[in-house]
């Protein structure tokens, strides 16, 4: 029988063919089943999200209604010293881990997840590479942020990308037609500096934006090395940091024409780059080897009400991203040779995006996405320096619906997605490879997602969700690299099934002039997880050889008490299982993921002088390793703080704060030590 | 590039360029091996080691937490446990109480020992990987009595790649890699053996070796030889093969036995070589798909007799030992990894199953 061809790249008897038809039936299913349920014409209405500082509820819009999300206004804590990694780290459902100081390295688990199982979006692109799965949240600075969105466990429809444990929105500020500014200029210890500044306003008929941001640290804080010798406290020492300085510079752009007719265009530029030392394990420091990134993000995105089909909108963005980093160990210190290497990844892509409401009780998103990637590497040392590019093209087709009903009460959003992956290798994984012929590869995959929330009485509200998500191999993971790592071309993504069930309430009690608490029990089941495993004695090649669970649950509260006493606090509970035919590690505990984890601020405020606040933040032992051998002890953090403020405006502000205030010393990976003590002074000034 | 992949990489990649872990010693010890087996075990990012029970088959596990990345020796009394790249340090057990830790001492962070061999109880000989001298410690403090200098048989990135030692009589017999640093640790131009006075603490001959990297080197009690395995490069199935080095004479006496006919690559990290007889043998091999097999030779002939393990998907044979009558194979097969026991003059499995060790097994030390 001749094939025939519905859809590019598909024939009938392909598998993919029968996802196809049933995404269409689906899409036609939630289309019409309302109206057959009797669902009233009721204007949609905006989403009312719980922030997470302020515990008011605001008419603020996100992108999943029936999520668990968090939202994380950056200028509520602009007193401080903070970065993204560390503010994320404060909320429910997340673990950071990090390599040192808190310049220089996070990277987020949501609900257990892997870090590259969390994506992360700057302004709508997707940060996280075809070549490496894990985005550094060190690397974006906080100064530029006007809003961060933590979707816990679910991927809304309405974004051109997902992730099985979760996606991490960031949003930089705005442009706006009004003038206003600001600086924030920090040091603290480990000569460690922040300079912050924006400012906004209108010129001409254009709204702008310019933000400079800039860091640096020497990072040279004190660890008792046990010189790789555990057995023998003998040969102990403190010693210093060596090697650790970091410093990086941010430079953000937008241009907006203001809303006019219903259309507003918009133009992002965001630079970044950084030098840091790569000191390597506590015990063996190298003394000289570095790495330097530069990061361009450009991007231009048209928002167009007035449609020639009424109430129709459509968001078109194009965007370019180029990312460059250089490795350099010329004297093999880090433990593999010497290294001088160069890698470079340019990514273009686009995504219209209609809103269109359905019949007054629906809210339709379809989305489309074009995305092209290519990586290359250069080895610097060697005679043959250029390794063949690898590229991927993606298209994404998504379906998000929001449907009301009961006069709005209940709202159900489901979403379906369809997504199409063509990647390829040049050739020559590495001149000492057997395998010289070109790869390519084709995968068809599918996501989709089922919510629900209800108000169950006024501000309290049921929600849940089912989804399932996926995350395609890396680069790394598909092609390898130059000798050590081998490709598996035939890898399946990584898919998962998350489901989380709870409830939110916000109200008021007396002297509590604000009372917030959310549940959410959740449960993931990962499934074909990749892990690299040692195919020869000089190799190692990456396989879906791993299964995993994690259930758990969070509750986030909060509270404030007549005008003086703020209180902001979660706890998360997880229980992760490994769940592979590995025989040495099934049943074990995933590494990295702590089983209880709490976060707790106080903040006693004068109006008219300052505050004075305690943030509490332990986490509970964990393992490092697989095999769960290595198991860091529990841990309790105490930060504490004093701001004064200028009279009832409350600006400028100078604060000054200790964290760590009892000097716990411990590892989130090992070898790698995490400072102790430390003490900061911020200014910070808007006008 | 991701620290994420740096850690992931020094977990697992340390053995790009290392020696193998199997057999070795051979020279006099006043307080010969009883026959004991001691598991080296590790899943690349956590390492242990067992006791292996041959007669019973069964194993007393994860007895103790150890660099991921270590090979043992005997000498005289006592378990030399080398932690290799970025462990960087010597653990010393008892032969009576291996369960307990006599002591740890570190041999210089970064420089990536090797191998070790005891001349007595005050003196002994250590390879390090990353520097370009022989270490001398007292190897019951790791106290440092001094240094021999190894710089005039590097290559040109300067450090020579010293891995594993025999002893005969008063000689120490280094194998020197001389691989090129810059480029993925490819083999140079030549490989050598470097032969140590034990008296004078000085280097009195250099024997070129026929083939490239040296990667094992046994002393065969059957013919008094030292063999060594010289794999080439690990992307070349044709380029190695099995040595002969007369240690009475500092010669080297050619391949007799390669790589084309033993059918794969001689393996790197742990993997030596267990001899039957004088001619008889067991070897890893490895093919160009990664592919692991246990084969037997004959170096009388120069032929591959058997595939006594079939080639499996990816890297699962570890490494092998003699014990007695037995051949012990570590096996890493991810669901059930284990010990299994051959006879070694029939190539017939005894084990019905591996023996469960607890994490996978790379390498033995017979105490």
């Amino acid at each position: 029988m001749k094939k025939k061809h519905l859809l590019p790249g598909l024939s009938l008897k392909e598998p993919g063919f029968l996802m196809k038809k049933f995404i269409i039936f689906f899409i036609l299913a939630f289309l019409f089943i309302p109206s057959i349920l009797g669902a009233e014409e009721v204007i949609p209405l905006k989403q009312i999200q719980v922030e997470a500082e302020s515990i008011q509820q605001k008419e603020e819009t996100t992108a999943d209604l029936s999520s668990y999300t968090t939202i994380i206004y950056p200028d509520k804590y602009k007193e401080k010293a903070r970065n993204v990694a560390e503010l994320l780290s404060e909320s429910v459902g997340i673990h950071l881990r990090r390599f040192g100081i808190a310049n220089k390295g996070g990277y987020i688990s949501i609900r257990g997840s892997s870090t590259e199982q969390v994506t992360v979006m700057l302004d709508g692109v997707v940060l996280n590479s075809a070549r490496y799965s894990s985005v550094n949240l060190a690397d974006i600075p906080l100064d530029q942020i006007e809003r961060i969105e933590i979707y816990r466990g679910t991927s809304p429809g309405k974004f051109s990308a997902i992730g099985m444990g979760g996606v991490i929105n960031i949003i930089t500020k705005k442009a706006k037609s009004k003038s206003r500014g600001g600086v924030r200029l920090s040091y603290g210890s480990f000569n460690t500096f922040h300079l912050g500044i924006f400012e906004s306003g209108r010129i001409g008929k254009l709204d702008q934006l310019i933000s400079l941001s800039s860091d640096h640290t020497d990072g040279d804080f004190p660890f008792k090395d046990n010189n790789a010798t555990p057995f023998n406290p003998d040969d102990d020492r403190i010693t210093h940091r060596k090697n650790n300085k970091l410093t990086s510079g941010s430079l953000l752009l937008k241009l907006s024409t203001p809303q006019k007719g219903g259309k507003r265009l918009t133009i992002i530029e965001h630079l970044f780059m950084k030098k840091e030392g790569v000191p390597g394990i506590g015990s063996n420091q190298s003394k000289h080897a570095y790495l330097t990134s530069f990061r361009n993000l450009f991007n231009i995105k048209l928002s167009n009400d007035k449609l020639p089909i009424p109430r129709l909108g459509m968001d078109t963005e194009f965007y370019y991203l180029y990312l460059t980093e250089k490795f350099n160990d010329r004297y093999g210190e880090i433990g593999i040779g010497n290294q001088l290497n160069r890698n470079q990844t340019d990514t273009i892509g686009g995504n219209i995006i209609f809103t269109y409401p359905w019949k007054n009780y629906q809210l339709i998103t379809f989305l489309m996405g074009v995305k092209w990637e290519r990586f290359k590497a250069w080895d610097l040392l060697a005679d043959e320096k250029e390794l063949d590019p690898q590229k991927r093209v993606s298209t994404t087709l998504s379906f998000d619906d929001e449907i009301y009903l009961m006069n709005n009460r209940l709202i159900l959003s489901p979403t379906i997605r369809y997504d199409f992956y063509h990647s390829e290798f040049g050739g020559i994984t590495s001149f000492h490879s057997f395998n010289t012929e070109s790869i390519s590869r084709n995968k068809h995959t599918w996501a989709a997602k089922f919510g629900a929330r209800y108000k169950l009485f006024n501000s309290f509200f049921l929600k849940s969700n089912i989804g399932r998500y996926y995350r395609m191999p890396s680069f790394y993971e598909l092609f390898g690299d130059r000798g050590t790592v081998v490709g598996n071309p035939e890898l399946k993504p990584e898919n998962s099934i998350n489901s989380d069930i709870g409830f939110v309430w916000e109200g008021s009690f007396r002297f509590f002039k604000r009372i917030f608490l959310e549940y959410a029990l959740f449960y993931h089941r990962y499934k074909d997880l990749i892990l690299f495993i040692q195919n020869s004695q000089t190799t190692v090649q990456a396989r879906n050889i791993s299964e995993a669970s994690v259930w758990g649950y969070e509750i986030s509260w909060g509270a404030d008490i007549l005008n003086f006493i703020k209180i902001r606090g979660n706890y998360t509970y997880q229980d992760s299982e490994d769940k592979s035919s590995i025989s040495y590690w099934k049943g074990n505990r995933l590494a990295g993921r702590p089983v209880h984890e709490i976060f707790n601020k106080v903040e006693f405020v004068w109006p008219d002088y300052g505050k004075l606040f305690y943030e509490l933040n332990f986490i509970g032992d964990y393992y490092l390793d697989r095999a769960n051998f290595y198991k860091v002890k529990e841990r309790t953090i105490h930060n504490i703080g004093i701001t004064a403020w200028y009279k009832k405006e409350r600006n400028p502000t100078l604060t000054f704060e200790i964290k760590n205030l009892t000097d716990e010393r411990s590892y989130d990976f090992l070898g790698y030590p995490l400072p102790g003590r430390a003490y900061y002074l911020t200014f910070n000034y808007t006008f | 590039m991701r620290k994420g992949f740096f850690v992931f990489l020094l977990g697992l990649l340390f053995i790009i360029a290392s020696c193998g872990g199997g057999g070795g010693g051979g020279g006099n010890q006043p307080q010969p091996p009883q026959g004991n087996v001691l598991v080296i075990t590790s899943d690349y990012s956590t390492g242990s080691y067992s006791i292996l029970d041959t007669e019973n088959m069964s194993s007393t596990n994860n007895i103790n937490i150890i660099h991921s990345d270590s090979m043992g020796r005997y000498f005289n009394g006592k378990i030399y446990i080398i932690e290799r790249l970025e462990g960087d340090a010597i653990i010393v057990l008892d032969q009576n109480d291996p369960t307990t830790i006599v002591t740890q001492y570190s041999v210089g962070n970064g420089t990536n020992p090797q191998d070790i061999n005891v001349i007595d109880q005050n003196k002994a000989y250590i390879t390090l990987y990353g520097t370009n001298y022989l270490l001398i410690v007292n190897p019951s403090t790791g106290a440092e009595l001094g240094r021999i200098d190894f710089s005039p048989l590097a290559d040109a990135d300067g450090i020579p790649e010293m891995c594993e030692m025999v002893r005969y009589g008063d000689y120490i017999f280094v194998a020197v890699q001389r691989l090129d640093r810059n480029n993925w640790f490819a083999p140079t131009d030549k490989s050598y053996v470097a032969v140590i006075d034990t008296k004078s603490d000085s280097i009195v001959n250099v024997i070129e070796l026929t083939g490239l990297n040296p990667i094992f080197m046994q002393y065969n009690e059957f013919t008094q030889k030292i063999l060594v395995g010289e794999a080439g490069s690990f992307f070349d199935l044709t380029d190695g093969g099995i040595e002969t080095i007369d240690p009475r004479t500092f010669s080297a006496e050619g391949f007799v036995i390669t790589e084309s006919t033993l059918g794969g690559q001689i393996s790197g990290a742990f993997c030596g070589i267990a001899m039957a007889d004088a001619n008889m043998g067991y070897i890893i091999i490895m093919d160009e798909s990664w592919n692991t097999a246990l084969v037997s030779f004959d170096l009388s002939t120069g032929n591959k007799l058997a595939d006594i393990d079939a080639p499996s998907n990816g890297f699962i044979h570890n490494d092998i030992i003699r014990v007695g009558d037995k051949l012990l194979l570590a096996y890493r097969e991810e669901t059930n990894p284990g010990v299994r026991i051959f006879n070694i003059n029939t190539a017939t499995e005894i084990t019905p199953n591996p023996i469960n060790t607890g994490l996978p097994p790379i390498t033995f030390v017979i105490y």
